[in-house]
């Protein structure tokens, strides 16, 4: 492959697309004929009609050299999913151009195109021409697939009978052995169990090894500092950052729970919410260590939750996840008999207090919802990034099969009696 | 990379307008999709059914049962040549059910596939020549007990009976292009999905599947083999099959009327194709 030649190449790739319900030229049948038929629109749009427009995407300038191994992170709804569905054709763009170098294949879902009523060797197949591999090559990475779904039993049953975790190895399977030049990720590992999931990912690793260009979307920091060399920071629909992963990861994390940044007030100024959670953070540590854990002390995790509209009676709960997503400690505002909250439009800080977290070093999830008592309306619903980080070293047995949750020191006197 | 000599496919975007040729190059390039889908489609379809594939046997033939009494027996519609009402109303219905199956296949066949099509790409015209050609299994059933009926009710097969598939192109055509304008207006207005019934019935009426072409006035000819072109595909099959007065020259009108509707029905789903995901 020549050296020179960028796998991926995007000039001004820009998405609009309408909001709303959709109702052609405000559900005029001669208008939408008119335009069928007659090409572009002549008459120009009111400005009525342009709000109603949202540039999902707007002025993407991509360089992607063959080999490389991209992420691309950002909040929900800034033109992620989007991106990749232009890259992959499976719609147009609204303006600009892109070339891509290569054989393209597109994992936008795991086993797209399955079908309940038919086996899981049929599906393999199905799915296998879907995704743009021959009869052949699937014929001939039969076993492999086979072999890497971990499903041997079950081949000759229908997978509708199959459990969710079945299935999405089943359709993790058929992917990791299609063999493009180009692959296009979207957040698919984030589904089956852990095991396989890491498994899913130590696959994606060996492919990014293998000169393969990748582009892959996820909202698992981790996933993304191990896969990608450079990242991608899309914030509403426009490239913010593109630099070395650490980098853009880090800024990326460290604004998501800062202070409301500039960046992040406009692409969510339009949005209406009750309230919301911004970030979160240790409350005391030093500005390094303001998500991680390292002593037996004390820990505060200051949760920042911002009100937009008066909340007449309120609750939250929080939730930590260790690595293996195992849930290991939760808490809600009412505990203790302390009853709902009532909170004026504000910024707040919800401290939970714990004496300590004896953890085994990790990542460990944390994750916060809040509710509106009346109705028990959910408010917002928040995996907090980054993630809380303990680096307590560990006391426990040095086995790994005597390894517990808990990571505590302990004294040992021994006495006669 | 892999052999390095291998030269690398270009996938070129960008925005679309107006009409454009159908990449037929692609197109083949992905066949053997095409017959995976249609093979799924089988598969579904007859999958949880007793009857299975006796049902492609069974629609024509409970309709032929029903006309045979309805407009044979009791309002004696007349059929030509003395050729027995229950064979001439058979010898329509098995191509008019394949007609209107296709028809209606291809006309739901971007909304039903919406899942698909919104996560993968592939070239979409795949997916209505994929149920029609499901629908053709169905149709090389219906239609070899259709062959065992006529010389059962004693007519001799003759050299016509070879023109079936020229008529069969012709009736897939038309079914494509009106099907394809339909799935394509149907990505904008799902009010086409309920209008379809109706409008595959009230074509049936205006088809001589019930009754013979020759009840047509001979000053409304040109009008009816120009708007309806099932017209002449059902007189081209009772023709080749039970020795009927062959089409007139009123068939190129039929010919004609197909290739407009398949040919504008292909550039329109072209162009709905490019963004109906953003829709779907």
């Amino acid at each position: 492959m020549s050296a020179e030649q960028p796998a991926i190449a995007a000039r001004g790739l820009g998405k609009r697309y309408r909001i709303g319900t959709y109702l052609p030229y405000g559900g005029t049948l001669r208008g939408w004929m008119g335009d069928l038929l007659g090409g572009r629109r002549t008459a120009a749009p009111s400005p009525d009609s342009v709000s109603k427009f949202l540039w999902a995407l707007k002025d993407i300038d991509l360089e992607i050299p063959a080999g490389a191994v991209i992420g691309i992170v950002g909040r929900n709804g800034v033109g992620k999913s989007t991106l990749l569905k232009i890259l992959s054709r499976i719609t147009d763009p609204t303006e600009g151009t892109a070339e891509l170098h290569g054989k393209v294949a597109s994992l936008l879902e795991v086993g797209t195109g399955f079908h309940g009523e038919l086996t899981g060797r049929e599906n393999i197949y199905l799915n296998g021409a879907i995704s743009g591999m021959t009869r052949a090559e699937v014929d001939r990475r039969f076993d492999e697939i086979v072999a890497f779904s971990e499903l041997e039993q079950f081949l000759d049953t229908p997978v509708k009978r199959y459990s969710s975790g079945m299935y999405v190895r089943l359709g993790f399977a058929v992917a990791a052995h299609l063999d493009p030049d180009i692959l296009l990720v979207d957040e698919v590992l984030a589904v089956g169990d852990l095991s396989f999931q890491r498994r899913c990912l130590n696959h994606m690793n060996d492919v990014a090894r293998t000169g393969r260009t990748v582009l892959f979307v996820s909202h698992q920091m981790t996933a993304i500092r191990r896969l990608c060399t450079r990242t991608i920071w899309l914030e509403a629909g426009r490239i913010r950052d593109f630099g070395p992963t650490g980098d853009v990861v880090a800024r990326y994390e460290a604004e998501s729970l800062g202070s409301q940044a500039p960046g992040e007030s406009g692409s969510h100024a339009d949005l209406t919410y009750k309230a919301r959670y911004l970030g979160w953070k240790r409350e005391g540590a030093a500005d390094e260590n303001a998500h991680s854990v390292s002593d037996l002390d004390p820990v505060a995790l200051r949760l920042k939750l911002d009100v937009r509209e008066p909340v007449a009676a309120g609750y939250g709960g929080i939730e930590i996840f260790d690595p293996e997503d195992k849930l290991i400690w939760s808490g809600a505002s009412y505990d203790g008999g302390r009853g709902d909250l009532a909170l004026a439009p504000g910024t707040y800080g919800l401290v939970y207090t714990l004496p300590m977290l004896p953890l085994k070093p990790g990542a460990y999830k944390l994750h916060a919802s809040f509710y509106e008592r009346e109705g028990r309306r959910l408010l917002d619903d928040w995996w907090a990034s980054p993630e809380l980080i303990v680096s307590l070293p560990p006391s426990s047995h040095s086995q790994d099969e005597w390894q517990g949750i808990l990571n505590l020191p302990c004294d040992l006197r021994v006495e006669r009696e | 990379m892999t052999e390095a000599t291998r030269p690398l496919d270009v996938t070129r975007i960008r925005a679309r307008s107006g009409w454009e040729a159908l990449d037929l190059r692609e197109l083949w390039s992905r066949r053997e999709l095409l017959w995976f889908l249609a093979w799924r489609d089988i598969r579904v379809r007859y999958k949880q059914m007793v009857l299975g594939a006796g049902w492609a046997v069974l629609q024509p033939f409970i309709q032929m049962v029903v006309f045979t009494v309805v407009f044979g027996e009791l309002l004696q519609v007349p059929t030509e040549d003395g050729i027995p009402y229950t064979l001439y109303s058979f010898t329509a219905l098995v191509p008019w059910s394949l007609f209107a199956a296709v028809l209606a296949g291809t006309a739901s066949s971007l909304t039903a596939n919406a899942g698909i099509l919104n996560k993968v790409y592939f070239p979409r015209l795949l997916i209505p020549l994929a149920s029609a050609a499901a629908r053709l299994v169905d149709f090389g059933i219906a239609f070899v007990i259709l062959l065992g009926m006529v010389p059962a009710f004693g007519i001799g097969l003759t050299p016509n009976a070879l023109w079936v598939p020229l008529f069969l192109l012709l009736l897939l055509a038309c079914a494509l292009g009106v099907g394809l304008w339909l799935s394509a207006v149907n990505v904008y207005l799902r009010d086409v999905q309920i209008l379809l019934p109706f409008l595959v019935q009230l074509w049936q009426y205006a088809s001589p599947v019930i009754y013979s072409a020759r009840e047509i006035p001979d000053g409304w000819r040109i009008l009816y083999y120009g708007l309806n072109p099932m017209a002449g595909v059902l007189v081209g099959f009772r023709w080749s099959l039970l020795g009927t007065p062959a089409p007139g020259p009123e068939i190129w009108i039929s010919v004609a009327a197909t290739a407009l509707v398949f040919l504008t029905g292909t550039m329109m789903f072209l162009r709905v194709q490019r963004t109906m995901v953003d829709i779907l």
